[in-house]
């Protein structure tokens, strides 16, 4: 019997409820802060990580840069060094030509433009020998530039051709 | 009038040249305030030998075209000229035909040299002695103080040189017997073999070989082109070996302690090949060079050597 008035009871009572509960005090500003502090946690968040991520990125793209640069353009600038250095040298080398040409042109003047050609044959040898030792210093100096041995021995075999000619054409031998 | 034009020209010329065509000379001259001798001749052979005298001694035949001998002091220089026939077809001539003529001169006096085919022989002079030929022999003497020897296609046969020697020739090839001091040997196809107790070396080739012997050696300085080098020596502590070559070959010999730093370098194909320790040329990854480097001892003397393409070798 307990048992159904007790049922009758709870029917009662819960019959009775209202059919909304209000709460004790109103929650809506406090789920209002709640949203509103995730909204704002959410950008606040983000910022954080852009903080960390945008420097780290711009450090990345400037490591990259300067190794890209460093492994891509610092041989070829070295090269590009290379060149204009054996490019002043070579330029040297021509120089050296001109003003040893230009040397001999004026001495063969001076001496009355001889016939080379007429000179004795072995003596004409040893102009040929000549010439072509400063043909293959010549040679071995456009591989190797740079290489002072060569451009002293050079200057040498052009003295020895100039020095030569001199002691064939000087006038104390001339005037015999 | 006319007689007297042509006779005093003729008796400045006899003045002049105090000997004649084809004559024997035995002409001497003293010597006050003379410094140097200047000899010339064209052909044939001249000796010039130092004594302790004080005068000038010329002996000897001027050959068949010669007009006479100018031998006489202007200032403080003395000159001896063979003065040949002017307009001589024959230019250059016989050598075998040429004036012989042996000249003595005080030992203490500057001596120079010129001709074009003459032979020149100089003996015992020390203040310094200068020849130049185009394809005569050159023998030189015990020498002393500044000595500069060349010829174009002659021979250079020297022994005991001392002081600053500098020989040099095209073709043709260079002797050197115990010569000291520092020693500066040139060629382009001409052969050097030398055996020299100089200190300071410098050789200059371009296809010439070179064979030369060295005894104790600050620095040698080695310039080649495409000759062969063999060298033995001495390297003193603190002294220096440079060598480069283009695609000759480089073989170096020194002494048992060596002790010096090596680098020893090829650049396009050369070889190095190293005896004196166990060390092995390292090749470039990329590209046919090849360098080596190594110490012995104290390391307190360099050795250089580099080549394009040829070979280097270092030995004891």
């Amino acid at each position: 019997m307990n048992k159904l008035l007790s049922e009758q009871d709870l029917q009662n009572q819960v019959d009775k409820l209202p059919d909304e509960m209000t709460p004790q005090r109103d929650l809506w500003t406090g789920i209002e802060r709640a949203i509103q502090t995730k909204q704002q946690d959410e950008p606040l968040f983000e910022s954080s990580t852009k903080k960390v991520f945008v420097p780290a990125a711009w450090a990345a793209s400037l490591i990259a840069a300067v190794l890209v640069s460093w492994v891509s353009f610092s041989p070829q600038q070295e090269s590009i060094q290379v060149v204009q250095n054996n490019g002043t040298l070579l330029n040297l080398v021509i120089a050296m030509q001109d003003n040893f040409k230009q040397t001999k042109q004026t001495m063969l003047v001076s001496f009355g433009q001889p016939n080379v050609s007429e000179l004795p044959q072995e003596i004409q040898e040893e102009l040929l020998k000549i010439s072509s030792a400063q043909k293959a210093i010549e040679k071995a100096l456009i591989k190797d530039p740079s290489n002072n041995d060569l451009l002293n021995l050079l200057g040498w075999t052009q003295k020895q051709e100039l020095d030569l000619l001199t002691q064939l054409y000087s006038p104390k031998w001339q005037s015999i | 009038m006319n007689i007297l034009q042509k006779v005093i020209p003729m008796m400045l010329f006899s003045a002049a040249c105090s000997s004649f065509a084809g004559e024997h000379i035995d002409k001497s001259l003293t010597l006050k305030n003379v410094s140097s001798v200047n000899v010339e001749n064209l052909r044939g052979k001249v000796t010039v030998i130092g004594w302790d005298k004080n005068t000038i001694s010329v002996k000897g035949e001027l050959e068949d075209d010669a007009e006479g001998l100018i031998f006489k002091q202007s200032g403080s220089s003395v000159k001896i000229k063979v003065d040949l026939e002017k307009h001589n077809s024959n230019f250059w001539g016989n050598n075998d035909k040429g004036s012989r003529l042996t000249i003595h001169m005080p030992k203490n006096i500057r001596v120079s040299f010129e001709g074009v085919s003459s032979d020149i022989d100089f003996e015992n002079l020390h203040a310094s002695a200068e020849g130049k030929t185009v394809s005569g022999n050159i023998s030189a003497e015990n020498l002393s103080e500044r000595i500069e020897l060349s010829s174009v296609s002659g021979n250079i046969d020297s022994n005991q040189l001392s002081g600053k020697v500098s020989l040099s020739s095209v073709s043709g090839d260079i002797s050197d017997r115990h010569s000291s001091g520092r020693l500066s040997l040139r060629v382009v196809s001409g052969e050097i073999d030398a055996q020299s107790t100089a200190k300071e070396v410098v050789i200059e080739n371009v296809s010439g070989d070179i064979r030369i012997s060295l005894s104790t050696v600050d620095e040698l300085r080695v310039s080649n082109v495409s000759g062969d080098f063999m060298g033995s020596l001495s390297l003193n502590d603190g002294g220096a070996v440079k060598m480069s070559s283009v695609s000759g070959g480089s073989v170096l010999k020194l002494q048992k302690d060596v002790q010096a730093s090596f680098r020893l370098s090829a650049s396009a194909g050369g070889d190095i090949v190293n005896r004196i320790t166990n060390q092995k040329a390292k090749e470039a990854k990329y590209g046919p060079s090849s360098k080596l480097r190594f110490e012995t001892g104290s390391a307190n003397a360099n050795v250089r050597v580099s080549t394009v393409s040829g070979e280097i070798e270092v030995s004891h």
